[in-house]
């Protein structure tokens, strides 16, 4: 069993949910960051797994992951990815230093990009348990920088129990008008899924 | 000329002579190459989880280590590779978010490393060189011209195995 059955209904309702939890997310980072946020998720769909690797152009493009895994009546793990040379336009102001192509992360950053994608994380699966009206509890975030394809492989492993393809919302990040290609991609466990839609009455 | 072959997540393929195979970002999953240096000719798979006994969809062979493994090997056998002479060289198994946990899935790499050399054990091939575990993703490239295996990571430099 997999994502086989789904259609353009249910991929623009998960679009709508996530696009409230954007919202929201975008309206926190807003003041916490200091900076005009806006975010959005254009696009739903549902993709191979060798497709998902390549979403930053490149398996190897490096980039930062915080993952964050969420279970109760629905189970399953988020992921928001942001290239490493975004990663000083968003927390720079914020520390109040500044990054060039060769800066090496250190606690700090990595703690502050946690919440982040804490932040926009926490977000969508709050936006996605008011709609629904489900129990769910989120774990702490964890991050890596790395190629994108590794830090995707341990929630794509995950996912792959069920099948070859998870579920990609692409998403916007403007931070004071600059587009940052940040990727949000939330991987509910196929039973989740189904839950999801019963409630939506699909 | 000679020519890269890309290995995607839970695929496999074979090359010979002066190619080279490849498979980018290796995270939890393991690449595994198997070789014949006799014949410069090697196959690699990159499977992403431990035991296809477990999963109810397990068509695809490449997605696991059990099944992963033992479909390379016929495949090598197939394309004339000698059994005996058979040598595996394996890379990969991260565990890309450190925390302590037992979750299953955050463990996933080790699960991996230690089902390949169990595949392997079983058919008698030698793990002849590694580069497992820790924390950080690779991209690992194969020449059977050489039987080396070239493994690249974020801020190091490239190492030889």
């Amino acid at each position: 069993m997999d994502y086989s059955g789904i259609t353009t209904i249910h991929l623009d309702v998960l679009k709508e949910i996530c696009n409230i939890g954007a919202g929201n997310a975008a309206t926190s980072l807003s003041q916490i960051l200091g900076q005009k946020v806006e975010m959005r998720v254009p696009n739903a769909s549902v993709v191979d797994f060798n497709d998902l690797l390549r979403i930053f152009g490149d398996e190897e493009e490096v980039v930062l992951g915080v993952m964050i895994l969420y279970s109760g009546d629905i189970s399953g793990s988020m992921i928001f990815m942001l290239p490493k040379s975004s990663i000083g336009r968003m927390i720079g102001p914020l520390l109040g230093r500044s990054y060039t192509d060769d800066t090496e992360f250190d606690e700090m950053d990595l703690s502050a990009m946690k919440e982040i994608g804490n932040i926009i994380v926490s977000s969508y699966v709050g936006s996605m348990a008011s709609m629904t009206n489900f129990s769910i509890r989120v774990s702490e975030p964890f991050a890596a920088i790395d190629m994108a394809a590794s830090i995707l492989s341990v929630p794509v492993s995950e996912i792959g129990r069920y099948g070859d393809n998870v579920l990609f919302m692409e998403s916007y990040i403007l931070c004071n008008g600059v587009e940052l290609g940040g990727h949000f991609i939330m991987l509910p466990s196929i039973e989740s899924y189904e839950k999801i839609m019963a409630v939506f009455g699909m | 000329m000679s020519s890269v072959i890309r290995v995607g997540i839970a695929d496999m393929n074979y090359c010979k002579g002066d190619d080279s195979i490849t498979t980018l970002g290796l995270g939890s999953c393991v690449g595994v190459v198997l070789y014949d240096s006799a014949l410069k000719m090697c196959g690699m798979v990159h499977v992403m989880l431990p035991d296809s006994s477990k999963i109810r969809n397990n068509d695809n062979l490449a997605k696991f280590a059990d099944t992963g493994v033992v479909a390379l090997y016929e495949g090598m056998v197939k394309r004339g590779a000698d059994r005996f002479r058979m040598k595996a060289k394996i890379a990969g198994g991260a565990q890309m978010f450190s925390f302590n946990t037992n979750l299953e899935m955050m463990r996933v790499g080790e699960s991996n490393v230690h089902a390949v050399k169990e595949a392997l054990t079983k058919l008698r091939i030698p793990i002849v060189a590694e580069d497992t575990g820790l924390n950080y993703g690779r991209t690992i490239i194969f020449s059977p011209a050489d039987c080396i295996l070239k493994i690249r990571v974020v801020g190091k430099a490239e190492k030889e195995i």
